[in-house]
């Protein structure tokens, strides 16, 4: 079976096909571009959601990122770091859209989105109305969590534990050596460990899940 | 119970503390040896690293749940790889090349005798532009009238053309002082 069929099949890649299809990509093969696109476009999706909590902006963010990634594709010297690469890319646009935003908040021109939470989730999607308030708690619980987090802990904690890089992902993401992540994840660890309403939340649902009628 | 040395000094311990549950949750293989060996064999210690790591497994499983998933999908839009950045970017030696050129251009003695050609030649045409001035101020002294005055106020008139001071005290005096001079 050829790379193609395999993608076809949503069959995940391997780490070899994966760097064929972006040094098909960076000669300009506009196919492999889209199929890695196709790969990537959930998790850089979910990435900026996670940290924008805005759908919309989250949408011209995720568009923004791919095509940045495929405009600079030549410049990526090394095809095995291309995901920690497009993370790079996504994590630089996201700061991008904050710092413009807090500009324009503190200009007047917009609100800031310290508030938006659960805004931009629209209730078609969560039709029960428990979920909303579940969600909305969650989403308050993270960030309070966050706020506990220096600039790093953020960083590296959540790249670990929601968009799920390992160790050496993050530090050619954050352009850090494996040592200074893993410090960074134990002091976030630790606050996390020590964040009891968020821990009672998460076996709450835990629970929840649990107890669910399949 | 585990004796094992930590930054040159013996630590005797029963069982793994919360630093090192984390650090094991982090990275096992970065452990101690000892405490490696203790955290495979030990119960409670093991218990205890996989509850925090199912938290954290956990809290990235309803993270990730909490996303809308009917997103708009991005698209390729008409660009070739690369294109946008080529069009964009100078390589720093031809932006320095250039740079010296432009500063060559206005330093060539070409360009500086250029400049004093044209630094003479403006002086020569305004000299010129002098001389042509002059010359007008001149025949303007020597017959100020124009041509028909010149003809009314002729020879045969009366009275001293006072409109012309550049004529001679013999053509100022009206006949009539000029007998009457001779009378006197």
């Amino acid at each position: 079976m050829n790379l193609t069929e395999d993608l076809e099949l949503k069959v995940p890649p391997t780490g070899a096909q994966l760097s064929t299809l972006v040094e098909k990509a960076r000669e300009g093969d506009r196919d492999a571009f889209e199929k890695l696109m196709a790969l990537h476009q959930d998790e850089i999706f979910r990435l900026v959601f996670f940290r924008t909590r805005s759908r919309i902006d989250s949408e011209d963010l995720t568009q923004d990122i791919f095509m940045s990634a495929f405009k600079y594709l030549p410049q990526l010297k090394d095809s095995d770091r291309f995901r920690p690469w497009l993370y790079r890319i996504a994590l630089n646009r996201v700061n991008d859209f904050h710092r413009k935003n807090n500009f324009l908040a503190y200009l007047g021109i917009t609100e800031s989105r310290e508030d938006a939470d659960v805004a931009d989730i629209e209730p078609h999607l969560d039709p029960d109305a428990l979920d909303t308030v579940i969600r909305k708690e969650f989403w308050l619980h993270v960030r309070q969590l966050a706020k506990r987090f220096s600039r790093m802990e953020k960083e590296v904690f959540f790249l670990r534990f929601v968009d799920d890089l390992n160790l050496r992902e993050i530090a050619q993401t954050l352009h850090k050596s494996e040592s200074a992540v893993k410090t960074h994840l134990y002091r976030a660890i630790r606050k996390f460990k020590e964040d009891t309403t968020l821990s009672d939340f998460i076996q709450g649902e835990w629970q929840g899940e649990k107890d669910k009628p399949s | 119970m585990i004796l094992y040395r930590e930054n040159g000094k013996v630590k005797k311990i029963s069982h793994l503390d919360d630093n090192q549950i984390i650090e094991a949750v982090i990275d096992e293989k970065g452990l101690n040896g000892l405490l490696r060996r203790h955290l495979s064999e030990c119960p409670a210690c093991r218990a205890q690293k996989e509850m925090l790591q199912a938290r954290l497994a956990r809290f990235g499983e309803i993270s990730r749940g909490k996303i809308p998933l009917g997103y708009r999908k991005p698209k390729l839009i008409e660009i070739n790889a690369g294109e946008m950045a080529k069009a964009w970017t100078i390589h720093p030696a031809l932006a320095i090349c250039a740079a010296l050129a432009v500063l060559a251009l206005f330093l060539t003695p070409i360009v500086i005798n250029r400049d004093n050609l044209f630094t003479k030649s403006v002086v020569y045409r305004e000299m010129l532009q002098d001389e042509k001035f002059m010359a007008e101020v001149r025949s303007l002294e020597e017959n100020p009238l124009p041509s028909f005055s010149v003809d009314i106020s002729g020879p045969g008139s009366n009275g001293p053309n006072i409109a012309s001071p550049g004529h001679s005290a013999k053509n100022d005096v009206s006949p009539a002082l000029k007998h009457g001079s001779r009378n006197a």
